[in-house]
């Protein structure tokens, strides 16, 4: 019995439908709704977690987020002139530079720094300057080639056309090329936002005093309270997302934007 | 690197050769070229140089060098794209240049901006020593307009500020007279009304005609082509050809790098082939079209005059 193109579509899709209702029907009586009620979402919990989980813990998710960015977009820089230069010995150490910090483990800057620094110095930076470095210097290697790329992918006539215009190499880069490839990486920028926003989970590594929490230092702390359950998780899980989804959809609005400048 | 617009060429007011005075290479243009240079007349829109009057003079003729060009040589590794080329373009002059694809045309015209920097040889352009080491390349730049097959408009600029920025930018204008400036050359390419839209709103031909207005909104002495039209839709083809012909006739000194064999023509006082990094041919542009004396000009002429007869299928 052989069948069209269509109906073998047909079939396929109404299987998959009756895997998605399977699986839902047996989550929903298998599962005791009542314990994970009240272990993992209980409103009473989660409405103790206000408002320090704004004010303190959001807050400083945020502020890490926003220092480290700056960090990272400021090294990121230099690092993709340093990678386009014509001086090879700043691209080879651009390039170990970058390939190192993308190699490596955030936790393991983070633990070296939170560690290291002491150790070896015998004294400790000021806590948002030591978040700024150890965000910071990961960032950049993310930052520096997605830079690198988008200036590589302005055509060279516009830097020639600019240069045939009388204009020097510095305000060809500037007036030309910076502004076409900071729009060409302006998605892959937010993405590295979103890995920020995650990355400054880390910071409890270096040791904080109790203003100083983020959002998973906080969830962290809330579970250790007697009855709490994992409430307080959840709630951190939730205030993450809504920075991170926002961030994910601009992202993919200015992905739509570049598409349509590309194919027009 | 500065980018003053104080430039070391002193600024004289007047154009001073009259188009197409060039009868020694047996000019073809009409005698009544147009009168006026330039729809913008500004400050710097021509200069008169010692080195001008040298070359002139070393030429035994009355106009002067626009481009002057001797042995040069230009390779990229072991190729050698450039093998001695020696060309001159005189002030007021159109030249076409023709020849088969990779025999270095496009390579000759960037090393006269500097876009390439050639091995040896000197070059030196409406005064500019190019293949000095301590050349000021953007004050050179500024008075030598290019114009890409590619058109390589500015995209993220509207068809307005394409033909400001370098005006504000480079030669310091004010944003008013930038503006002014520009859509004057808009208009003269028919284009005034595009000045607010973006440059992929508009076609090929158009885009190729904004560029052109926004190397000529910066006044330069010589405007170099490189293949115009090649990239272009066959019916924007002409708009194109027109704007250069008017462009022609108004005095502007020009070297056109080019397939269109009827442009040449009809519109070029000389046409040079080459082939194989040398210039094989020269001469007044029906004589070489015409009656070519080389063997390989009439191959390539006759290949590009006759594309679907001549040419087998690769
Ligand atoms: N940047 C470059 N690097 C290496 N080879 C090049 C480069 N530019 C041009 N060439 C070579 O030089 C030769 C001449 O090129 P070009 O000047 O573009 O010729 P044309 O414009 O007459 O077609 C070609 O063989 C081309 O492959
Ligand atoms: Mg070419």
């Amino acid at each position: 019995m052989a069948m069209t193109t269509r109906q073998r579509a047909k079939l396929s899709r109404g299987i998959q439908y009756a895997v998605l209702v399977v699986v839902l029907i047996a989550l929903v009586f298998l599962a005791d709704w009542n314990v994970l009620y009240q272990r993992v979402f209980n409103p009473e919990v989660a409405l103790n977690q206000f408002p320090g989980i704004i004010t303190v813990a959001l807050k400083n998710t945020l502020i890490y987020t926003v220092l480290g960015f700056v960090v990272g977009l400021t090294l990121g820089v230099v690092l993709a002139l340093m990678k386009l230069s014509s001086v090879a010995p700043y691209r080879w150490i651009a390039t170990l530079y970058i390939e190192f910090f993308r190699g490596v483990p955030a936790l393991l800057v983070f633990l070296a720094l939170g560690y290291g620094i002491p150790l070896a110095f015998g004294f400790r930076f000021n806590h948002y300057v030591t978040v700024m470095i150890a965000l910071g210097v990961v960032a950049a290697a993310y930052i520096a080639e997605s830079l690198r790329a988008g200036l590589q992918a302005v055509p060279p006539g516009q830097y020639e056309a600019a240069r045939s215009l009388g204009m020097s190499h510095t305000r060809a880069m500037v007036t030309i090329v910076i502004p076409q490839a900071l729009r060409i990486v302006l998605p892959p920028l937010t993405n590295e936002v979103i890995l920020l926003t995650k990355d400054s989970s880390l910071v409890y590594l270096l040791g904080m005093g109790v203003q100083q929490y983020e959002l998973t230092k906080f969830g962290r702390e809330g579970i250790s309270d007697a009855g709490a359950g994992l409430t307080p998780l959840v709630v951190a899980g939730i205030c993450y997302l809504i920075i991170t989804v926002p961030l994910g959809l601009l992202s993919r609005h200015f992905e739509t934007k570049t598409d349509r400048v590309k194919k027009s | 690197m500065s980018t003053s617009a104080a430039s070391p060429d002193p600024a004289s007011s007047h154009p001073s050769a009259s188009p197409g005075a060039d009868p020694a290479r047996g000019s073809q243009r009409d005698a009544a070229s147009g009168p006026g240079r330039s729809a913008a007349p500004s400050p710097g829109a021509s200069r008169v140089s010692s080195d001008d009057a040298a070359a002139a003079s070393d030429r035994g003729r009355s106009g002067s060098a626009a481009v002057h060009v001797r042995d040069l040589h230009k390779s990229y590794g072991d190729l050698e794209v450039l093998r001695g080329i020696d060309l001159d373009v005189a002030k007021g002059e159109v030249v076409c240049l023709i020849g088969p694809s990779g025999s270095g045309k496009s390579t000759l015209l960037r090393c006269l901006n500097l876009l390439e920097s050639p091995q040896s040889g000197t070059i030196s352009v409406g005064g500019f020593t190019v293949t000095d080491p301590d050349l000021d390349v953007d004050a050179m730049r500024r008075r030598v307009g290019m114009v890409f097959q590619q058109f390589n408009l500015f995209p993220h600029l509207s068809v307005l500020e394409n033909c400001t920025v370098s005006q504000v930018k480079v030669l310091k204008r004010s944003k008013d007279e930038a503006k002014r400036i520009a859509l004057a050359n808009l208009e003269r390419v028919g284009l005034e009304a595009k000045a607010g839209q973006r440059p992929t709103q508009l076609s090929g031909g158009q885009q190729q005609r904004v560029a052109i207005a926004r190397a000529l909104s910066m006044d330069p002495d010589l405007m170099l082509f490189d293949e115009p039209t090649s990239a272009l839709d066959p019916e924007t083809v002409g708009d194109v050809l027109a704007i250069m012909r008017q462009l022609a006739d108004d005095g502007m000194t020009m070297l056109v790098v080019t397939h269109e064999m009827s442009f040449a023509r009809d519109v070029a006082d000389r046409v040079v082939f080459m082939d194989g990094g040398v210039v094989v041919e020269q001469g007044p542009a029906r004589e070489v079209i015409g009656s070519p004396q080389h063997e390989r000009t009439r191959t390539f002429l006759s290949r590009v005059l006759n594309p679907t007869t001549v040419d087998t299928p690769e």
